[in-house]
């Protein structure tokens, strides 16, 4: 069942870790890297997916922490120098990932109560938890291969089946045997005195409380006490215990499966169209918002002043010596395209929306844009981390890409960046400038 | 190894060589993992001002102890408690209401933060748009409804089926 759960958790890091990946590199890109821009939706998806993979790490780690809990209390607490690292590497692991998938939950509200920088951080730590992790699954892969299908896992009654000794060498075999659920009373006796002898004071809660019910098992009070080999205590039916077995383990499963469903399903509305409905839990909701579109970014948290953006407003656009100023007016009085693109926030919301607006490769023509150059952009606002970015070749050469002056069939709001801003595929939220200032060709 | 192995050993020679294998695999896997960390170490020092590491270091601690102290006894006593006061409903029941259970603790657990957000943080237009408390009494009635109906579903069926079985 650990095995389960970890495969699971296990993938569900592994797809948090490279969308994150995409999601670093694609806001700080190293000189040589270029983005696919073919899938207009594209960091929508990875991003989304991100945070959907993200809220479902929540039960299964709860999950998979519940069905080890027993193994905290060992006694002896540590036997040897490779155990002492083997348990220091397991709590760095965990408690890496409870504070990086906490930290990540609490920045998709946009609030920032932590003593450390979030992005740093949840970055640092998203390979403190991949490196922790391959040595985990390194330590525990004779276990993992064992128990990787149902088939080989549990015998004809449906009792786990404990590894050989010789079998597989270096395996302790009390970190197989007990686990919630598995009540192991048809085991050899041997192996089951072992299996308990080691799982301390919470291993026998856990086997009482699935003995209790029904007094499937005889009476509980027979359990041995902590630290003495369990009496031969008569072994009930062994089918029942079977059958008692895999319903806990069944309903168990059944619980980290469906509250999965139930987060991802009440909050992936607010970036998947088909499940705005149920959006009961996300931090934003489609359609909300000036030009029925979220906000992540305000006016005033950007102080943009009503002046900035009035009459003396002009947007600039340079490459070398040669520029060109444009008025508002100006701007509308070119030709405009119409485009469907979706703002895709860092913090994992996205909606599509309808744009219009001037192409960005056209407006930069004006100062004699030549393949291959990539652009900086230049917002009105004072300060901020995202006041000056760049945007490589493969996005300025997109005909998608827009300086939009108009959102979903309205003049472009102020919160959505009035007069003008960019709008390209296939980039985060952060990078399509609002109140764009200056664009200037860089290469 | 022991030499208490209690199972017979006949696979032993079968195996061998899946064994050596694995072994080449765990080697790589922790050769691999340990670079990794050595990188996220990296990664910290270049990127994350030393005043702010014990920070983490407080967060950390802080969520080992949130879990095992907190969360984890806490699941293990409601365990205890349903079981033990459950002697004479059928496992089946316990297991569904249990669930039903963590299904709203689940709920609750993703939506402090929100709840906690909507009173702490700079709040502005778009941001956090709903009622998130009575949105968690929703799933909460939601959750009790769909766990009494499976109950009264199990209930049923097993009826039913002893029954037919005379
Ligand atoms: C083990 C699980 C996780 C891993 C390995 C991981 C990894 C990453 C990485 C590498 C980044 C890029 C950071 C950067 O731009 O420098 C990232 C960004 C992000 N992650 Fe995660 N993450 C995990 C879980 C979560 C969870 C559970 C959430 C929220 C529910 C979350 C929310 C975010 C957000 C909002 C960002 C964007 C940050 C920004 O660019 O401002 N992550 N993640």
């Amino acid at each position: 069942m650990a095995v389960v759960l970890g495969r699971l958790l296990g993938s569900a890091f592994l797809i948090c870790f490279f969308t994150g990946l995409y999601s670093h590199f694609i806001q700080d890109p190293e000189p040589w890297m270029a983005f696919p821009t073919f899938i207009p939706n594209l960091y929508a998806i990875t991003q989304g997916v991100h945070i959907a993979a993200g809220i479902a790490c929540f039960p299964l780690i709860l999950g998979k922490l519940y069905t080890i809990y027993p193994r905290l209390f060992v006694y002896p607490p540590i036997t040897g120098f490779v155990n002492l690292l083997e348990r220091a590497s397991i709590a760095l692991f965990v408690a890496a990932s409870l504070v990086e998938i906490t930290i990540g939950m609490i920045n998709t509200a946009d609030w920032y109560p932590f003593p450390f920088p979030f992005r740093q951080t949840h970055f640092a730590l998203s390979f403190v938890i991949i490196g922790s992790l391959a040595i985990h699954i390194g330590v525990k892969l004779p276990i993992i291969t064992r128990y990787w299908t149902k088939k080989h896992s549990y015998d004809a009654d449906g009792v786990l089946i404990p590894p050989d000794d010789d079998e597989e060498p270096g395996i302790d075999r009390d970190s197989v045997v007990p686990e919630h659920g598995e009540v192991p009373a048809t085991l050899p006796a041997p192996v089951r005195a072992a299996a308990e002898a080691a799982r301390g004071l919470t291993g026998r809660i856990l086997a009482w409380i699935d003995a209790t019910p029904n007094s499937l098992v005889a009476k509980p009070r027979e359990l041995p006490a902590v630290g003495m080999t369990p009496p031969p205590t008569p072994a009930p039916d062994a089918p029942v215990i079977a059958r008692a077995a895999r319903t806990s383990r069944r309903g168990f499963l059944v619980t980290i499966f469906a509250s999965l469903a139930g987060v991802v399903a009440f909050w992936s509305g607010q970036s998947f169209k088909p499940l705005a409905p149920l959006n009961l839990i996300a931090p934003r909701a489609q359609g909300d918002g000036p030009n029925d579109l979220p906000i992540n970014r305000t006016s005033e948290m950007a102080k943009i002043t009503a002046d900035m953006v009035g009459e003396n407003y002009r947007l600039v656009i340079k490459r070398g010596d040669q520029v060109a100023t444009f008025t508002y007016a100006q701007l509308l009085a070119m030709p405009q395209q119409i485009v469907q693109l979706p703002i895709a926030c860092v913090n994992g919301w996205s909606q599509t929306a309808t744009w219009k607006g001037i192409q960005l490769n056209t407006l930069m023509d004006e100062v004699g844009r030549k393949p291959g150059e990539a652009i900086m952009l230049t917002s009105l606002e004072v300060r901020g981390n995202y006041r000056v970015t760049t945007m490589g070749p493969e996005f300025v050469e997109n005909d998608l890409s827009l300086v939009a002056l108009h959102l979903n069939g309205k003049v472009l709001d102020i919160e959505h960046g009035y007069p003008a801003r960019m709008i390209a595929p296939a980039r985060p939220g952060v990078l399509q400038t609002k109140w764009l200032s200056t664009l200037e060709v860089t290469t | 190894m022991t030499a208490t192995a209690s199972r017979p050993s006949s696979r032993r020679s079968s195996k061998r060589s899946p064994t050596t294998a694995i072994q080449r695999w765990r080697i790589g896997l922790i050769v691999l993992g340990v670079a990794i960390l050595l990188l996220s170490g990296y990664i910290l020092l270049t990127t994350v001002k030393p005043t702010r590491y014990i920070g983490i270091v407080e967060w950390f601690i802080a969520a080992i102890i949130i879990h095992d102290a907190l969360i984890a006894p806490i699941v293990f006593g409601a365990g205890v408690i349903v079981r033990r006061m459950g002697r004479r409903i059928p496992l089946a029941v316990l297991a569904i209401v249990q669930g039903g259970l963590v299904i709203g603790a689940v709920f609750t657990i993703v939506l402090v933060p929100e709840i906690l957000a909507q009173r702490y943080a700079h709040l502005f237009e778009t941001l956090l748009p709903f009622d998130y408390v009575k949105n968690l009494g929703i799933l909460w009635v939601g959750t009790l409804v769909l766990t009494a109906a499976a109950v009264v579903g199990y209930l049923l069926v097993t009826r039913v089926r002893r029954a037919r079985r005379g």
